[in-house]
């Protein structure tokens, strides 16, 4: 059996929100299985949850002043100087 | 172009000026770049016209800092204000940097000129500049050869000869790589040292920024303009105890290093590095650092898992490729396959009931890999190998296999996992089809290590005329 199959990799697909063709999830099935048997190989270890042997700093919780909103804004879809996201509660337009 | 050094003296005795360095800059683009394509933008005028502010500052002895007026370049993932900032990527091609990355505010206190923007693998993920939506970036030595990657593009316009100083951006060897393949030095920084602040984040338990240049001087010389605490990146440190050079260095080898497919030329300059390095005196050994093997198993979970969830945030709402809030087609449409292939592997490692054989043993192993090298370093101040265990591959030649490809950074994924400074010099180059090929030979510090780097990869690099 491979590493992973390509009802996996169409699931996975969903999951990352992308969508894959037929040919793509044929490569993809056939690329990510061999990296994963290449990966598969690690020794089990005693599990640590360290990624970089730093802890986290807090900032303190302050207002700051920020650059002009419209910078921002500016690469976002807006509408009236708000951001504009998909409708989830009905299909129809926003 | 003159080493940074060299041109930063000059600056300061006044015998050129930034506008006539800037000028040089561009007299090398407009004649290379179409050809080599290591910028995706540059800014003439405007870099003109700061050089002019500039040797005002100079002529009135008020320079802000010895870089004042230097030409710099950045690699196309690191924010510059009221500028494109694409990664390289189609999802973010009209992406306007509403502020500065931290490193950029540093560069323009400091008065260093921005001259353009520079090519990279998508996002920073690949080996190859090859995964760049708007080219290939081409080796400045055989432009039928990849520049290596991702920050192909600083470190072939550093080697062109296109600017003297060039920043990139480091997650498994994307500054190393293709520094060792261009012939030019390239040096990233200990985790923590640099501000990640404003650069478009990859992996961020192993990105970190650093330098290109001519010279081991030249990168020091970036690096000391860029590095220092940022509250803005909360893995910014604020008092690192950098370590002092030393007389005499003891100098560990990997036995690990020794991989099948090592390419003879780079072997033998590795054999003559090591003999150099004796005659100055310093002892060289081996050292045992048993899972440096796993590495790129290791990379291959973590960095993933890592870009699965900072890509997340380019939904074509906030930022990247609009369709009309399709959250979907715009991911499929603005992504290229590498990014498509990590983020996918990625979210598979994380995802429920694979998280624990892939994920969790990763991070495990991670932790234990640190540790070994940690213990290797109670042995010795550093380490040493090559940077590559090849020279630069034909363009195409990889990009069917990514497993091959990523097989290319066995030697310094490991130096990003366990957060350490290291940096590739060029030692010299392999006749290969008539042609120069650049080899270069990595050093490895401790965490806080980089003045001992800079210390012995002067005492090795090949001085060139200018």
């Amino acid at each position: 059996m491979s590493a992973i199959e390509k009802e996996q990799v169409q699931k996975i697909a969903e999951l990352s929100r992308l969508s894959l063709s037929e040919d793509e999830t044929t490569l993809y099935t056939e690329q990510l299985g061999k990296i994963l048997e290449y990966a598969s190989h690690l020794p089990e270890l005693p599990e640590t949850l360290v990624a970089t042997g730093k802890s986290l700093r807090l900032e303190e919780d302050r207002a700051m002043t920020s650059d002009n909103p419209h910078a921002f804004l500016r690469n976002a879809v807006t509408d009236k100087g708000y951001v504009k996201v998909p409708a989830i509660l009905d299909k129809g337009d926003s | 172009m003159k080493p940074v050094e060299a041109l930063v003296q000059d600056l300061e005795s006044k015998t050129v000026t930034s506008v006539q360095l800037v000028e040089e800059c561009f007299k090398i683009i407009e004649e290379k770049n179409s050809e080599i394509n290591a910028f995706l933008r540059t800014y003439k005028d405007d870099a003109l016209q700061q050089a002019q502010a500039s040797d005002t500052r100079r002529a009135e002895g008020k320079a802000l800092s010895s870089i004042d007026g230097l030409p710099v370049a950045l690699k196309d993932n690191i924010s510059y204000k009221a500028h494109v900032v694409s990664a390289a990527s189609n999802t973010l091609k009209d992406y306007v940097a509403p502020y500065d990355a931290t490193v950029v505010a540093k560069l323009k206190g400091l008065g260093a000129i921005i001259i353009g923007q520079t090519n990279l693998d998508e996002f920073a993920m690949g080996s190859s500049t090859e995964n760049s939506a708007f080219g290939a970036t081409k080796n400045p030595h055989d432009t039928s050869r990849v520049a290596g990657g991702s920050s192909g593009g600083s470190a072939a316009a550093v080697a062109a000869g296109m600017v003297p100083l060039a920043l990139g951006s480091d997650t498994g060897g994307s500054i190393r790589q293709p520094a060792a393949f261009c012939g030019v030095v390239g040096f990233k920084p200990t985790y923590g040292a640099v501000s990640r602040y404003g650069l478009l984040a990859m992996a961020s338990s192993l990105d970190q920024i650093g330098t290109f240049a001519g010279t081991v001087e030249g990168a020091r010389l970036g690096y000391e303009a860029i590095k220092g605490f940022d509250r803005a990146d909360s893995t910014s440190e604020e008092k690192p105890a950098a370590l002092p050079a030393k007389e005499k260095y003891k100098i560990g080898i990997p036995k690990q290093f020794k991989v099948d497919g090592l390419d003879q030329f780079i072997d033998d300059y590795l054999e003559e590095t090591i003999t150099l390095l004796e005659a100055k005196g310093h002892e060289i050994v081996e050292v045992d650092i048993p899972l440096l093997d796993q590495s790129i198993a290791i990379y291959y979970l973590i960095m993933p898992a890592e870009v699965s969830a900072n890509l997340a945030r380019y939904d074509g709402i906030r930022f990247g490729h609009k369709t009309g809030g399709d959250v979907v087609r715009s991911r499929t449409e603005g992504f290229g396959v590498e990014v498509k292939r990590r983020i996918m592997l990625g979210t598979f490692a994380l995802s429920a009931g694979y998280a624990d054989a892939y994920y969790k043993r990763a991070q495990a192993a991670r932790a234990e890999l640190t540790n070994q090298v940690m213990e290797a370093f109670n042995e010795v101040d550093m380490l040493l190998g090559p940077t590559t265990p090849e020279l630069a591959f034909k363009l195409g030649a990889k990009t069917n296999d990514p497993l091959t490809m990523y097989l290319s950074d066995i030697y310094t994924i490991f130096v990003n996992l366990a957060g350490l400074p290291g940096i590739s010099v060029p030692v010299g180059q392999a006749d290969v089809e008539g042609k120069g090929l650049p080899i270069g030979m990595q050093f490895v510090g401790k965490p806080w290590g980089e003045e001992q780097l800079f210390d012995v990869a002067k005492q090795i690099e090949v001085k060139h005329e200018e």
